[in-house]
């Protein structure tokens, strides 16, 4: 049986132009750099990962990459587009799971899921059919009608992630998606994204958590003090710098800023 | 379209399930309209404690205090001094002491007016106010009453007055009737002087004097004449009486004569009647035989004694006739002798009288001789007299002059009489005029009539405006502001700025949501006002309807521009405190705007709130246009309209909302 990484690397072969290329990218506020002229491509069907200190700049890289931030400088490119030229798609070929819940508490699951695929555009014939979809992958359809305030941790996570993906996105983000989870919940949310990326979504995930990032990324970005310092497949990066864990190699080049 | 009604489904649906939400958007505005309902029944004031000190037991001042306990507004509280007063007016004790003045007593009987001071509590504007217009009506009210005594006084003089000059309105028209007397009286004083002409006088005096002397020498002319006539009387006299002596024995001797004869002749005249008589028995006695003799010869025996009988018999009748008239004859001559022997006693007599009269003529002479001494005299009396006229001419000047001016001065006072008339007349007429009016007119001679323009049930009516306006404020400003806050720190805005469009449907869906929810309170406000308080309906649907739409949805802006730029739910809370207060306070709500300064009225005019009142208040109370306060929001509107957008396309960088 092919593993993840094989598979990956199968697909890169098939597809010859990356599904998201960032070049040079950088922010700066307040006249301090933020993101300092970071690169990365990530192919397409492809789970990447970013990983980063505390204020290594990682989640602003993030911000750049939905939209949310405008780049001082460098560009991004998703599926061919520019940033400006895929908020103008009617329905976002993009998904964004942030880290922190971003759903109304006071609406139930479905009503949640509803509004969000209102929002994004999604047809009323196609609204129904998807939301009962997501239910299902997230193991939320006996919730559906519970308020979302109601659910436990874990739901409401992937209730988050619904949310995200109600549009069903071509490209998916995933902002330390199993922070503060207690493991189970962990191990749900890997499922989940296992599954997204068995739906052929491209994903670019954010942790602090090796054991996920080895678990699930075909390649990873490690960015310390605003600059991207490293990249490669996690066995790439262990034997680059001949250590035998990944969290041994973060230490190594992820130092927390103070 | 699609997201827009998905922002307001989503909104009503996160109401729907939040309890608490849903509870306060019911509650407030009907707790606001049950608060300010049971509130403002009534705005005027009842059983306020004020105090009094001074002369408060002064008449008038206890009438003013009468006045006041009246009027229900104010509970009286007496203290002796002012220090006293004012102490419990610092502790709270009073809203209002009234000072009233030591002379405030005689200064109202004198009708100076006086000044009573009001110590008001002007902390509470409202409360002052209040006080001020309800002692004032109370104190107007006193006035009034003062001034009505007043009135009723000097109408009692007047009244006097006026009784005064119609008595002397009465003297007047008989002192005038006597002057006119007195004129006329004068007029023929003078129409008499002017008749006197002194110069016919003087002519008459000196005609009379001319006469007196002719008269005088005729008189001696006269006496010579008597005297003569006296000498020839006196002579004449002599001769009379001798003659009268010798007719008289004449006439008497030829009477004595006369009488004897007709004595005579009545003898023998009634010898022969006798005579007769027989013979005609005799001639009676001899028929009678003869009528009874029927024996012829002693028939003519008889009538031959009857022949001569008869002839006899008419004889002696004629002889009796002639005796008849001789004797007659006798009588007249003897008559006529009587009638000379008158005739010589008239002679006598005339001649006595003659002497008389010689007599009187010695008399007439010696008059004479007075008479011209008289004529003497009364010449000298002429000349006299004739100074006397010439005096009397001068006088009689001096009087048609005087008359004149007497006659002038009567004039002109009758002039003034007639004047004073009129003038007592016109004095009558204003008095009566004047006291005919009603003294409670003049006292307070502006009575106003106030009409309600607005015929409503209570005073709840005219809070209803500001009931509305309140809630919708508060309504959306908070939850403007307080639901894109949540948006925020929930992060959903974020998914909104990762679809296209959502951040601006969310923001319109959300100030539609509160438009909506306006309608509901506006609804609610309307039942419960109505139900409770029998508050009248709105006059016009439609302006309620687009009233409330163009008010919620200027409101709505403002909550949610704020909630833009607010970090958290308390500092969206305090943001919409900023903006509300200073328009509840300037947006007609607690003050009315007639009552700030002019930079404040026109920065109210700047405020939202203070149209959106208007806007109800056209609706609920007055029925007018709203027009303007309508444009006036619309303007309001497409400029947060403008700031919205801004935001919406300018603030979609994430550190926004992070």
């Amino acid at each position: 049986m092919m593993n993840m990484a094989e598979a990956a690397k199968d697909k890169k072969e098939k597809d010859i132009q990356p599904a998201v290329e960032v070049s040079e990218l950088t922010k700066i506020m307040n006249e301090r750099i933020i993101v300092d002229r970071i690169s990365f491509s990530v192919e397409s069907g492809e789970i990447f990962g970013l990983l980063g200190a505390n204020g290594s700049g990682k989640t602003t890289t993030f911000n750049m990459l939905s939209g949310l931030l405008a780049p001082s400088s460098g560009t991004v490119i998703m599926l061919g587009k520019s940033i400006k030229e895929m908020q103008r798609l009617p329905r976002p070929e993009m998904g964004f799971v942030m880290q922190e819940n971003s759903f109304y508490e006071t609406l139930t699951v479905r009503e949640n899921l509803e509004f969000f695929a209102e929002m994004m555009g999604i047809p009323s014939a196609e609204k129904a059919g998807r939301i009962r979809k997501l239910l299902q992958d997230m193991s939320l359809s006996e919730k559906a009608d519970t308020l979302a305030s109601r659910l436990s941790g874990g739901m409401k996570k992937r209730l988050n992630m619904a949310c995200a993906l109600v549009h069903d996105p071509k490209i998916v983000l995933l902002d330390e998606p199993t922070v503060g989870l207690d493991p189970v919940v962990r191990k749900e949310i890997w499922a989940l994204i296992e599954r997204m990326h068995a739906s052929n979504k491209t994903i670019i995930i954010t942790s602090h958590y090796m054991d996920e990032v080895e678990r699930l990324c075909h390649r990873v970005a490690i960015m310390y003090a605003s600059r991207l310092v490293a990249s490669g497949t996690p066995e790439e990066l262990k034997a680059k710098y001949k250590l035998n864990q990944m969290e041994d190699v973060f230490a190594h080049l992820a130092k927390p800023t103070m | 379209m699609v997201k827009l009604l998905s922002v307001i489904r989503k909104e009503l649906q996160e109401i729907s399930h939040d309890r608490t939400m849903l509870i306060v958007l019911v509650m407030f505005p009907v707790f606001i309209m049950l608060f300010m309902g049971s509130s403002f029944r009534s705005m005027e004031i009842s059983g306020l404690p004020i105090g009094i000190t001074g002369a408060a037991n002064a008449t008038f001042a206890e009438a003013l205090f009468s006045e006041i306990n009246q009027s229900h507004a104010f509970n009286i509280r007496s203290y002796a001094s002012e220090e006293d007063a004012m102490d419990a007016f610092r502790n709270g004790q009073l809203h209002a002491v009234i000072v009233v003045p030591a002379d405030f007593d005689r200064m109202i009987s004198q009708g100076n007016g006086s000044e009573v001071r009001i110590l008001v509590d002007n902390s509470d504007l409202s409360l002052e106010q209040a006080m001020l217009t309800a002692m004032s009506a109370v104190i107007e009210a006193s006035s009034a009453n003062i001034t009505r005594s007043y009135v009723y006084s000097a109408w009692g003089e007047l009244r006097g007055l006026n009784s005064s000059a119609s008595s002397l309105s009465g003297e007047l028209a008989e002192t005038k009737a006597r002057m006119q007397d007195t004129k006329a009286t004068l007029a023929e004083v003078r129409l008499k002087i002017d008749n006197i002409s002194i110069s016919s006088l003087e002519g008459t005096l000196d005609g009379a004097s001319n006469e007196t002397a002719d008269l005088q020498a005729l008189l001696l002319i006269q006496k010579g004449t008597l005297a003569n006539a006296s000498a020839s009387s006196k002579d004449l006299f002599a001769r009379s009486d001798a003659f009268i002596a010798n007719a008289s024995d004449a006439l008497n001797g030829s009477i004595g004569a006369l009488d004897g004869a007709c004595a005579k002749l009545d003898s023998e005249s009634a010898n022969l009647t006798e005579t007769r008589n027989r013979l005609d028995e005799s001639i009676m006695g001899l028929e009678l035989i003869r009528n009874a003799t029927s024996d012829a010869v002693t028939g003519a025996a008889l009538d031959l004694n009857l022949a001569g009988l008869r002839p006899l018999r008419d004889n002696t009748a004629q002889q009796i006739v002639d005796m008849q008239q001789e004797k007659e004859t006798l009588t007249e001559l003897n008559r006529t002798l009587y009638v000379s022997y008158e005739s010589l006693d008239n002679y006598s007599i005339a001649i006595k009288n003659a002497k008389n009269k010689s007599a009187a003529l010695s008399e007439t002479e010696d008059a004479l001789d007075n008479a011209s001494a008289a004529l003497s005299s009364l010449n000298g009396s002429f000349s006299s007299a004739r100074l006397q006229v010439a005096a009397l001419g001068t006088l009689l000047s001096d009087i048609r002059n005087t008359s004149s001016q007497v006659e002038a001065t009567l004039d002109a006072a009758m002039a003034q009489a007639d004047s004073v008339e009129q003038l007592i007349a016109t004095l009558e007429s204003t008095v009566a005029e004047q006291t005919a009016k009603d003294p409670r007119v003049i006292a307070s001679p502006l009575s106003v009539k106030v009409e309600n323009q607005y015929a409503k049930a209570s005073f709840v009516d005219f809070v209803m405006p500001q009931v509305i306006a309140v809630s919708l404020l508060f309504s959306c400003f908070l939850l403007g502001s307080v639901s894109l806050v949540r948006e925020k720190t929930r992060k959903t805005i974020v998914r909104a700025l990762l679809a296209p469009g959502a951040l601006a449907n969310l923001v319109a869906g959300k100030i539609a949501t509160l438009v909506l929810l306006s309608f509901g309170q506006v609804a609610l406000i309307l039942a419960v006002a109505s139900l409770l308080f029998g508050v009248s309906p709105p006059m016009d649907w439609g302006i309620l309807l687009w009233g409330t739409i163009i008010s919620s949805l200027v409101l709505s802006s403002i909550g949610v521009l704020v909630g833009f730029y607010a970090r958290s739910e308390s500092a969206a809370i305090q943001g919409c405190l900023l903006i509300a207060i200073p328009m509840l306070f300037l947006g007609n709500i607690v003050f009315s705007p007639e009552l700030l300064p002019a930079y404040t009225q026109l920065l109210q005019q700047a405020l939202p709130l203070a149209h959106v009142t208007s806007i109800f208040k056209v609706v609920l109370i007055t029925g007018g246009s709203p027009g303007i306060d309508i444009a006036a929001l619309i303007s309001y509107f497409v400029l947060l309209s403008v700031l919205l957008a801004y935001v919406v396309i300018m603030r979609r960088d994430i550190t926004n909302y992070s």
